[in-house]
This record gives C-alpha cells, sequence and structure tokens, in this order.
C-alpha cells in the first residue's frame, strides 16, 4: 500500500508522505534541482522570466475577472477552466436535493492550481499535463479531478479551509493501487511532490 | 414498516452487510461530456445533510420507483416538480460502505409523510449513509473510493417503466 498519512493529524502531511518518495533516485534528482534553481534566483530574475514567458510563448484569458497566462500549448487547460465557468452561475438547490451555491474564492483558489501546476510542469519539462475536471461539489467547495488510464488525483479546495487543500493521489494497476494523500498549503506556490507526481502520472 | 418482511428492521436500525443501496445521482451534459458519470460531487455532503447521505434499500424499491419519488417531490421552496429524465442510479454495496473508515453505518430511516403535505412522497426504502464525527467536511480518499466502487454498479431503468410511475404519483399528489 501507499504512504497514507491521516490528516486528523494537525500537520503539514506532504512532508510525512514525501518519505516514501525520498526513495525514488528521480524525486531525489528533482528536489536537489528545484532547490538550487529556487536558491540562485533572484526576485529580479523570476519577474524577468515571467515577462518573457508572457511575450514569447504564452497567451492571457480571463476567468471570473481574473486574467491568467498559461503557455502557448496548453490550450487544452484553458478550455476546461472556461467551461468550468459553468458552475459560477449554478444556483442554491441546483441539484434539488440542496445542494448550496459555489464558493468563489475555492473556484479561484482552484483556477489559480490548475494554471500555476500546468504552467510549471510545462516550463521545467515540456509536458502538457492531461486535462482537468473542475467541478462544484454539493456544499459549494470545488473539487479538480484528473484521470489517467490507471492513475487519478481529487483535489479538494473545502470553503471552510482558508489555509489548505486535501489531495489524494492514485496510481498503479487495480490489484496494486498505491496512494498518497494529504494536505498542501494554499500560500505556497508550487507543492513539488504534487507536481512531480502529475508530471510522471498524469501527462499527455 | 412492512410488516410481511422476514428480517423486519426498525427505523434506525442498520441494514444488513450483505444488501446494497441505491443513489440517485444527477448527470450533467458537462458530465457526459468529459466522462465524469457518477461526478463525486454526487457523495458530498452539503450542510443541510447533516452528515448523511441519503440512498435507497434495494430491498424495498426497484431502481424505477426510487426515481419516480424523486420525480414526483417538488423542487426546493417551489410547486414544480423535480425533472427526472436527468436521474441515474448506482448501487452501492453496504459491506463496501461499512469498509470506509469515513462511514460509521448506514441504516434504514423510512419516509411516511401525511397526505396533507404536497409533494411529499412517501419512501418505505429511505436509508441514510452516516459519516462519523471525525469525517472532515471533504476526504478525496471517500469520494474516489465511492465513485470508483458506484462507477461498476450502475444499475439500468427503464425509463418508460419510471414515466409511468411518475405520472401516476403526480396524480395522486394533485
Amino acid at each position: 500500500m501507499g504512504s497514507a498519512v491521516s490528516y486528523k493529524n494537525d500537520t503539514y502531511i506532504v512532508s510525512s508522505a514525501s518519505e516514501s518518495y525520498t526513495k525514488s533516485k528521480d524525486i531525489l534528482s528533482f528536489d536537489k534541482k528545484w532547490r538550487k534553481k529556487e536558491a540562485s534566483s533572484s526576485f529580479a530574475d523570476q519577474l524577468k522570466l515571467s515577462v518573457q514567458f508572457d511575450r514569447k510563448e504564452s497567451f492571457h484569458f480571463t476567468i471570473n475577472n481574473k486574467v491568467y497566462s498559461l503557455y502557448e500549448p496548453l490550450k487544452n487547460i484553458e478550455e476546461a477552466l472556461d467551461e468550468a465557468s459553468e458552475i459560477l452561475s449554478y444556483e442554491y438547490d441546483w441539484d434539488d436535493e440542496g445542494a448550496e451555491v459555489l464558493d468563489v474564492t475555492s473556484f479561484d483558489n482552484a483556477i489559480e492550481f490548475v494554471v500555476n501546476f500546468s504552467n510549471y510542469i510545462y516550463e521545467n519539462n515540456r509536458k502538457i499535463v492531461a486535462t482537468p475536471y473542475i467541478d462544484i461539489l454539493r456544499d459549494g467547495s470545488v473539487s479538480i479531478h484528473w484521470e489517467s488510464e490507471m492513475n487519478q488525483l481529487l483535489i479538494i479546495f473545502d470553503k471552510n479551509d482558508c489555509d489548505s487543500y486535501s489531495f489524494y493521489m492514485q496510481y498503479g494497476e487495480s490489484e496494486n493501487k498505491e496512494f498518497i494523500k494529504g494536505k498542501g498549503r494554499l500560500k505556497e506556490n508550487i507543492n513539488k511532490i504534487i507536481a512531480l507526481w502529475m508530471k510522471d502520472f498524469l501527462t499527455q | 414498516m412492512d410488516e410481511g418482511f422476514p428480517d423486519a428492521i426498525n427505523k434506525g436500525e442498520s441494514l444488513p452487510d450483505k444488501d446494497r443501496v441505491y443513489r440517485i445521482v444527477v448527470n450533467t451534459e458537462r458530465d457526459r461530456k468529459n466522462k465524469r458519470i457518477p461526478a463525486h460531487r454526487c457523495f458530498s455532503l452539503s450542510e443541510n445533510d447533516n452528515g448523511k447521505l441519503s440512498v435507497d434499500w434495494e430491498q424495498k424499491t426497484t431502481p424505477e420507483e426510487s426515481i419516480a419519488r424523486f420525480g414526483a417531490s417538488f423542487k426546493y421552496n417551489s410547486k414544480e416538480f423535480k425533472p427526472f429524465k436527468n436521474r441515474e442510479i448506482y448501487a452501492l454495496e453496504i459491506s463496501f460502505l461499512k469498509s470506509l473508515s469515513d462511514i460509521d453505518d448506514v441504516i434504514y430511516d423510512p419516509i411516511s409523510s401525511s397526505m396533507d403535505i404536497k409533494a411529499r412522497v412517501n419512501n418505505p426504502a429511505h436509508s441514510l449513509i452516516v459519516f462519523n464525527d471525525l469525517f472532515p467536511t471533504h476526504d478525496p480518499e471517500t469520494y474516489i473510493k465511492l465513485r470508483d466502487h458506484a462507477k461498476n454498479n450502475k444499475i439500468e431503468v427503464d425509463i418508460q417503466k419510471v414515466g409511468d410511475l411518475v405520472d401516476k404519483l403526480r396524480l395522486d399528489i394533485q
């Protein structure tokens, strides 16, 4: 079985989950490379990178009055996000069973998550993340689901949790499924464990 | 309560592990296009649910009756009947549900309304999946497991039969 970490503990679970990941050579080298990059890049460097990115390789689009940028090949992502805007218009009782309206902050967080991770994975690996399904939950919280033949990732932006999102990543053959679950911090720009997992298991 | 039923179970008691319950889910055009039926949201709780998800006990209903009861109920705060043609039914094994750490029990909770309450249909099959007190509002692991299990247990429904039942129930109500 995978490295399940209960999130009833009030701890930052991603770091616990990464213990099993440290067995992987790939992940170690990825992490090392990332740390090196992070240490050497100043804010000015990051800004410069961002300007180059904006001008040459990206396109802009608007969702819920916010402007986002994606790398040019990530059109599938933009289409999925645009389609997901439909849930902004759902009214109370949209399922005829008492479901609540969308929590707009959770929606914005979910959109930002998809944009940031898709760009990050493309920028570092030139890989295109599979198309996500962004959906409303019955209390107005928001979920993002990625699914490939054998793997899936479900992320939930709970409207009652302003600091973190929860995730569950499942992979492997049906008789021998592995999983990692935990919480990520909303303020953290990119969670490297999730990004690496997505790169390996959910790219086209 | 069905008095003729051999292993009578009273309101609030656990349903047998060997049985199944039906969950009615809505499928939207987006769900169909993205091949997300059933969607995870169909197993999520709203604040009005008080930690319990409504299902129907298979022993006390047919799939057609389950959807028909839904179609013969009024929408929230309205005198408009609920749409039923965009609904599907998935079976959930009670032993599977009880194996999930977030679920405490699956209990029998029949609904019988007095005849003067408009558009409240008696439901002798109504039951509840009871989530435990420690269940965080949303656990993605539980949703993935519920949806994966349900996906393999879609119940075929005779929509013509449902339509006939809905017409009859709506007439009884009006």
